[in-house]
């Protein structure tokens, strides 16, 4: 298969994330959505390195998997302190901040 | 296999600040340790870096280290003493801000050490990747940081925003990177110049450039992608709001330069527009909105949303002239905005924070210091000579005009003259307005009054002797 394909697929992975980004209003949720973008991306690099011959697109991979992972450690631990306050983590609610 | 040469005597600057962060870490362990001595290391390690930055910039240390990932330059040290003199501010103003008892001082530091780090690496980065890792290793210090009170509620709000829409961001970034990457074979800045010279334009490089200023775009809070500003700085503890609207703001302006100006030149046509409507809307619509606040964090918050565009009008010129008077206005920018934000610390009363403008009335005559400081940040901010500010917005209007972006040039202009507006107002309501309640403040705390003096010092400073800054910024910019 042609790369257009991995490249087509990874658009449309990548088009998935942003829009739940910016419709849904969960924040795991859109959360969730941001780590659909990150491994859209992958993707894309996985496909071009294969293309190419060029392996340092594989390393970049696991650079990105190495920081998704302490993004969502980070990410949770801030989701699990507003929840603490607000009961809840819907983002059209938590809206004490606004001028 | 042979094993790489590196001279490590070139990462000096980086160096310093990883054995400094070790040894706040070891020190954090001891309960025998006061949590003041942290930041005290804290400061000296960095003003060791900051030393040897200075040194390696006088020198003129020029060197591609660990097989051209990192490129150390004048231009990355020329940044790299934005970042340390930024972190350093921030920590002396920090001390008098954390509660005494705060048994978490450690992970603060620490955290603002790693930022410093990352901003380090996107400045010197000569390789996406390095670029990309830099990025996120500050910006996830910084999340930590914004939400670092989790027990106020507004802090751990500031944090979530500021991790939903930095991870959004860091995405484009990401994805940006790999089309270039499928369109140009490489991710290393260098090749990837050349590359784009032999080839041509693709449209996959065009679609990644577009996804990087959105990403940047995102990181230094430009309009649009303005919103999470106002909230964040507003949510989070008062010096890492001052951290956040300097630091990063300063390390994304040195990764974009970097990106397109060294790899992505050929595509300047391009993006020089989208950079220009950038600034137009950016400088408009962060002074327009700020005229209208009454917090006076949100309105430092939306200046330095327009600071930034004042920035982008220096890279609109995109020559050395523009670059290096860019630079410059990152310094003072940096510089100025700190000092605002510790003015706004020490107006403290029993209950937090007085962050209402209002609040402010009569302060020119019951805390004529504090008033002082205030007062000379603000006309700095808004480009009074004889201040720092006015040199720096002089020389980016003049690269501009000589670049021929007259227009742009009356936009800034008209918006210069929209945010002394609101920067006088306070100013007005400190020496002319009577309060509505007699406020209690607290006495100024000793190292908050050193850390404003030093500002102070150095706004005037540069704005009495500007070429001997600006000749740095200058030399800085020969790479290019």
């Amino acid at each position: 298969m042609g790369l257009e394909w991995y490249l087509g697929l990874s658009a449309l992975l990548f088009t998935v994330g942003v829009v739940g980004v910016l419709i849904r209003r969960n924040a795991i949720i859109i959360f969730m959505c941001i780590e659909l973008m990150l491994n859209a991306a992958n993707l894309a690099f996985v496909a071009i390195s294969r293309e190419l011959g060029d392996p340092s697109g594989q390393v970049f991979v696991f650079f990105v998997m190495t920081v998704a992972a302490a993004e969502v450690a980070i990410g949770l631990a801030i989701i699990v302190s507003v929840f603490k306050h607000r009961e809840t983590v819907n983002v059209d609610e938590v809206d004490s901040l606004k001028g | 296999m042979t094993v790489p040469v590196i001279n490590w005597h070139m990462l000096m600057p980086e160096l310093v600040i990883v054995l400094t962060f070790v040894i706040v870490m070891v020190f954090d362990l001891f309960k025998s340790i006061r949590k003041s001595v942290l930041a005290w290391v804290t400061i000296v390690g960095s003003a060791i870096a900051l030393w040897a930055s200075v040194e390696m910039l006088h020198a003129g240390v020029i060197g591609n280290e660990f097989n051209g990932m990192l490129r150390v330059d004048r231009f990355s040290m020329f940044f790299n003493i934005i970042f340390l003199v930024s972190t350093i501010l921030v920590t002396l103003i920090s001390i008098n801000y954390l509660d005494r008892n705060d048994k978490r001082q450690g992970e603060y530091y620490v955290l603002i050490l790693l930022a410093t780090l990352g901003m380090m690496l996107m400045a010197s980065g000569n390789e996406l990747i390095v670029v990309f890792l830099g990025l996120e290793l500050m910006s996830l210090s910084l999340y930590v940081l914004a939400g670092y009170f989790r027990s106020i509620q507004v802090s751990s709000e500031a944090g979530m925003k500021y991790l939903l829409l930095g991870a959004f961001a860091s995405g484009f970034f990401l994805y940006g990177i790999a089309l270039i990457y499928g369109g140009a074979g490489t991710t290393s800045i260098p090749e990837i110049a050349s590359e784009l010279e032999a080839g041509g334009k693709s449209p996959l490089m065009l679609a990644g450039m577009f996804l990087l200023i959105v990403g940047f775009g995102f990181k230094v809070a430009l309009v649009p992608f303005h919103q999470w500003a106002p909230d964040v700085y507003e949510g989070a503890p008062t010096p890492i709001a001052a951290f956040i609207s300097a630091g990063p703001k300063a390390a994304g302006f040195a990764a974009f330069l970097r990106i397109f100006t060294g790899a992505l030149e050929s595509l300047q046509p391009e993006w020089i527009v989208v950079v220009v409507i950038l600034a137009a809307l950016t400088m408009t619509v962060g002074n327009v909105i700020a005229t209208a606040q009454s917090n006076i964090k949100r309105m430092l918050a939306y200046s330095s949303v327009a600071h930034a565009g004042y920035v982008l009008v220096g890279l609109a010129a995109a020559n050395k002239d523009g670059i290096s008077s860019a630079m410059l206005y990152l310094f003072i920018y940096c510089v100025m905005n700190i000092g605002a934000f510790a003015a706004v610390i020490l107006a403290r009363t029993e209950d937090g924070e007085n962050l209402r403008i209002a609040d402010y009335a009569g302060l020119g005559f019951r805390k004529p210091l504090l008033a002082l400081f205030m007062t000379i940040m603000l006309l700095s901010l808004a480009g009074f000579p004889p201040t720092a500010g006015f040199v720096g917005k002089f020389y980016v209007f003049r690269s501009a005009v000589d670049a021929g972006h007259t227009w742009l040039v009356v936009v800034a202009a008209i918006n210069t003259a929209i945010s002394a507006f609101y920067y006088l107002r306070v100013v007005v309501t400190m020496y002319m307005k009577e309060p509505e309640e007699e406020l209690d403040f607290h006495a100024y705390p000793s190292l908050l009054v050193f850390a404003l003096l030093l500002v102070t010092i150095g706004v005037v400073l540069i704005g009495v002797l500007p070429s001997y800054f600006l000749a740095p910024a200058q030399i800085s910019t020969q790479f290019f």
